[in-house]
């Protein structure tokens, strides 16, 4: 194949990957309960696409696979089968064969063997009514599946041509010489319908068509033409009789007529008993058989006339057309609201270099505005300029930014290989699929969201029989969750499985020499051990898990994404990997802080107020404990100086610095202890977990105007409640 | 002395650090920057000093000496920060002085002996070098110790953490409970 | 000057096959990915062919031509459909909303470049 049809089929294959999308989401929402029409043919649309396509491309097994696919679904939509769960599983089956199909088409994978599941969709369209036999079933070999004609491969043929069946003698000018062929001639009556031109149609190109070949119009009748008064000019009176030669095969003849309204006269009939009669050259025949419509006062009077005619007829179609086509552009409302079916495809690289443009820009802003004398600052052009830059800020995140649902989707075909596999029963639910993350972290996230599932399955979820045994439903549950929090994406992965046996975990680490076995570990560090590299505790490893080197590969990418790993278990109610990604590339709203002289960012979503507190209004409680009273309520405070060991030569005293209240979600409104604050502004989020492991309390890094940098603070994780919990194992360090 | 790329050859940085003179493989090296003091990080082993801005990059700088278990090295005019990749991260490595770069032979690495260093898995081997003599002087031999970048990242039993009580020394990098604990990369 | 045709369908690999086949053959091309913004095409550039496909989201092919056939500039404008579907009656509804031809995918490039001969001469 060519290049360029190289590349038009790769496009293809994403248009398959995205019509597989389609369809699973529309098969899942049928399997919910949602059998709407819509529903239904988005199904039916996304594989109606992969076949037609597949045709186009010459992939035969897949072509044939999605027709009988289509097959089912075309009924369903037409409400000739009913969507019952039997169908609907077949379905599934069978969306699985299609994706094994594509990927055999782009090479990745071996042709799938789809021998049961194409029996399954013939039992359905054989028995509409009856329910279908489950797909695992295991069916007898089935004949073959007829291919439907016309499906061939069809090679695009580079230069267009096909040699045609045409004597040589047709596509000669010089009448005179043409031979005989021998064959009787044919004899074509073609009498168009009235309303033949209505749909694009003119009768003339098939008239002309039959003269390429060879013909000539040997008569015409006009006696249905009406009065001029009475004349349509679009509607077709004329009735043509045309001589074609033997020599021209009645399927050639058929073509030209290919395109004609159903209602029109044809009759051809070949004359037995005339002579042949010799091909004229094009052009003559036309004229004369059109002379005697121009004699005057005729069709040359009628054409005159509706040319005369036409101004009228133009300017009352001109009124129509502005009626009906004002403008005729789909105004900007209906365009907005269909601006959810257009798309364009963007290089991701062009999106990154806008992303740090704006990034500039925003920081390039800032150093402007701090060149400015408070007076000029409060200028109405400097507010509407950081206004323009936040909203293109906003409209430039958005673009990478795609629902995390693109990296949950592969997830329920995963679950059915797996459940298949290992007898478990587990059901999926997800959450938060609409949540937005940026388009890296959703390609990067794929991966070890695979493994967790993997490990929920293989070690967490228990076979329904023990799950009986401990009191729970035969049904192991998977939460899959995406939620927002502050700066930070939250993917959760939570089984309701026999949780981590630390025991075990505790014990192989000995054995592998990880730890010392006299060492004591938290519940919370034994939980980390199964992320260390080289660890796994399968006694049967599941061909899909592997050897347990997910849970290591899961945190080195995470890790890498600037993100971590939590883990929470519970010994026989399941365990919890919580993923905790940041939204890279953010532009944070902050309010720059001193601490020990040194300058750190903190984030204004979470500030409530700043306070210069009272002599006294800060009382300890006990050693190492404070609170601030405010308005009446103890709020604790926390000396962010002190809490990350920042040296201090000159420590100030409470009253003169500044206590700024925080709200938030894990320990309430605290107070945070500061020396000054410098001012307020939008800064840009750096990661820090790129060259470096992630530092509790800080949530990046940012660039000032100055090219000094500024660590941001990470709220939530300040003010948690001080505990064991916040030491975290050791790990490999950039440096 | 010119030196042309051929298989075998490997292209090295030297430098100064305390009394010895280190080697990395040059292909790891980003840029060579002055010394400019950056801003410290909370709740990180001593010899990571701070994170710099390496246009538009947040990169960690660590005190090289320090982390191989040596005193700190004393900022002079000569001192610099070799800014590498390891594995995909990027970091600066503070030095004494950078001397030259060097084509070796792969093959005339030897392994590493005892040298008083913390962690002895983060020399690669040994190879002996030709320096060209200052202002002209005889070239003398010079045995460069080569650096195993990989190995740098190895963890010690430091925690990232912020230490849970406010009158711990947060710059205490001692073991944290399981002190045995040395995971390999 | 060569011929300016339209093509609408919701597959870009489709689109771009059409383009390059109908392109080596002497035709101009303007495209479009769906039935609405077919219709503002149409409009724009006004072709001397539309070949569409049916199975769009939004705004199908049958509801496209109908659209394009209630426009009294484009009365007469050939209208070729081009589908993987062959059923009559499909046929039957393209034709009663204004559809001048059916051509059934895949397409041989020469018997496309006819077919679009005939009724685009």
């Amino acid at each position: 194949m060519s290049d360029e049809l190289d590349e038009i089929q790769a496009i293809f294959f994403e248009e398959c990957t995205e019509g597989l999308l389609a369809a699973e989401q529309g098969l899942a929402a049928m399997q919910g309960g949602d059998t709407s029409p819509k529903t239904i043919a988005s199904v039916f649309r996304a594989i109606h696409s992969i076949k037609g396509g597949a045709g186009a491309f010459g992939h035969a097994a897949l072509t044939a696979f999605a027709h009988r696919f289509e097959n089912v679904l075309d009924e369903i939509r037409a409400g000739r089968i009913a969507p019952s769960p039997g169908v609907i599983a077949v379905m599934l089956g069978a969306f699985d064969k299609v994706s094994d199909h594509v990927a055999a088409a782009q090479g990745t994978i071996g042709l799938p063997d789809d021998t049961a599941s194409l029996a399954a969709l013939e039992a359905i369209l054989a028995n509409p009514g009856g329910d279908p036999a489950p797909v695992a079933a295991p069916a007898p070999v089935p004949e073959p599946v007829p291919v439907p004609a016309p499906v061939p491969a069809p090679e695009i043929d580079p230069f267009g041509f096909e040699p045609v069946a045409v004597a040589i003698e047709d596509f000669s000018d010089d009448a005179a010489e043409a031979p005989s062929s021998g064959e009787p001639e044919w004899t074509i009556v073609f009498a168009p319908s009235r309303d033949a031109m209505a749909n694009g149609a003119e009768p003339v190109f098939v008239i002309r068509e039959l003269e390429e070949l060879g013909g000539r119009v040997s008569d015409v009748d006009a006696t249905m033409l009406p009065p001029l008064r009475d004349l349509d000019p679009e509607q077709s009176y004329l009735r043509w009789t045309l001589k074609l030669p033997g020599c021209v095969t009645e399927d050639q003849i058929g073509d030209c007529f290919d395109f004609v309204a159903p209602d029109s006269g044809i009759d051809i009939t070949r004359d037995a008993g005339a002579m042949p009669v010799a091909p004229h050259p094009v052009v003559e025949p036309v004229a004369e058989t059109l002379a005697p419509l121009r004699e005057p006062g005729a069709i040359h009077d009628l054409l005159h006339r509706v040319e005369v005619a036409s101004p009228a007829i133009i300017a009352a179609a001109a009124a129509n057309a502005a009626a009906t086509s004002s403008p005729g552009v789909t105004p900007p409302e209906t365009r907005a609201a269909d601006a959810g079916s257009q798309t364009i495809r963007v290089d991701l690289h062009k999106l990154d270099m806008l992303l740090n443009l704006v990034g500039e820009l925003v920081i390039r802003g800032s150093i402007l505005s701090d060149r400015l004398s408070p007076a000029d600052q409060q200028r109405v052009e400097l507010p509407e300029q950081a206004r323009l830059t936040r909203e293109i800020q906003d409209t430039v995140m958005s673009l990478r930014a795609q629902p995390i649902r693109q990296a949950f989707n592969r997830v329920p075909r995963m679950l059915r290989d797996l459940t298949a596999e290992t007898g478990k029963q587990v059901v999926l639910e997800t959450q938060g699929e609409t949540t937005e993350v940026d388009k890296g972290v959703i390609e990067k996230i794929g991966e070890p969201l695979t493994h967790l599932i993997r490990n929920a399955v293989d070690h967490g979820i228990e076979l329904p029989e023990e799950r009986l045994l401990a009191g729970k439903p035969a049904q192991g549950t998977i939460r899959l969750s995406a939620a927002q929090k502050g700066a930070r994406i939250v993917v959760t992965v939570a089984d309701d499985g026999r949780g981590i046996d630390r025991a075990r975990v505790r014990a192989k680490a000995v054995e592998k020499g990880m730890i010392a076995p006299d060492t004591v570990l938290s519940d919370e560090e034994i939980d980390q051990l199964i992320c260390a590299p080289g660890f796994s505790t399968a006694n049967t490893v599941s061909n899909i898990s592997g050897r347990g080197v997910g849970m290591d590969v899961v945190r080195s990418n995470v890790e890498a994404l600037g993100g971590r790993v939590d883990i929470s278990s519970v010994p026989g109610r399941g365990t919890t990997f919580t993923l905790v990604l940041p939204l890279t590339l953010a532009i944070l709203d902050g309010m720059v802080v001193r601490l020990a002289g040194q300058r750190f960012v903190l984030p204004l979503a979470h500030v409530v107020e700043a306070i210069r507190p009272e002599p006294g209004q800060i009382r300890a409680t006990t050693p190492g404990s404070e609170v601030i009273e405010v308005r009446g309520t103890y709020l604790p405070v926390r000396r962010l100086a002190q809490t990350f060991g920042l040296p201090d030569d000159n420590p100030l005293l409470p009253e003169d610095s500044l206590v700024i209240i925080v709200e938030s979600e894990t320990a309430g409104n605290v107070g945070l202890l500061v020396d000054t604050i410098d001012d307020r502004r939008e800064v840009v989020i750096k990661s820090l977990e790129q060259n470096l492991h992630p530092i509790r309390g800080l949530g990046g890094a940012t660039i000032l105007g100055d090219g000094s940098i500024a660590l941001i603070l990470d709220v939530e994780a300040l003010v948690a409640p001080v505990t064991a919990l916040s030491r975290t194992l050791a790990r490999g360090l950039a440096a | 002395m010119k030196t042309t790329e051929n298989a075998g050859e490997l292209k090295m940085v030297t430098f100064a650090l305390g009394q010895q003179t280190f080697g990395i493989d040059m292909r790891s090296l980003i840029e060579i920057r002055e010394w400019a003091a950056p801003t410290p990080l909370p709740s990180v082993p001593s010899y990571i000093l701070g994170v710099t801005n390496l246009r538009g990059t947040v990169v960690p700088i660590v005190g090289l000496a320090e982390r191989l278990g040596w005193t700190p090295s004393e900022i002079h005019s000569r001192s610099c920060v070799l800014v590498v990749t390891i594995a995909g991260k990027q970091a600066g490595f503070l030095v004494d002085e950078v001397n030259d770069i060097v084509g070796i032979q792969e093959d005339s690495i030897q392994p590493a002996p005892d040298v008083e260093i913390q962690d002895t898995n983060v020399i690669a081997g040994l190879v002996q070098i030709t320096t060209r003599g200052k202002d002209g002087a005889d070239a003398a031999a010079t045995m460069v110790l080569l650096l195993d970048l990989d190995a740098l990242t190895v963890a010690t039993t430091a925690a990232a953490g912020i230490v849970p009580c406010a009158n711990a020394p947060v710059a205490d990098t001692a073991p944290v409970a399981g002190a045995a604990l040395a995971i390999a990369a | 000057m060569s011929k300016l045709i339209l093509t609408v369908d919701d597959s870009a690999s489709m689109r771009m096959l059409l383009k390059t086949s109908l392109t080596a053959q002497g035709f101009t091309i303007e495209s479009a990915n769906d039935g609405v913004h077919g219709l503002e095409r149409m409009h724009e550039v006004q072709p001397d062919l539309l070949i569409t496909d049916i199975n769009m989201p939004e705004m199908d092919g049958f509801e496209l031509i109908e659209a394009v056939r209630a426009l009294p500039q484009f009365r007469g404008t050939p209208i070729l459909v081009l589908s993987t579907e062959f059923s009559d009656e499909k046929k039957a509804r393209a034709r009663s909303a204004g559809a001048t031809g059916w051509i059934t995918k895949p397409f041989e490039a020469a018997k496309l470049g006819a077919a679009i001969r005939r009724v685009c001469p």
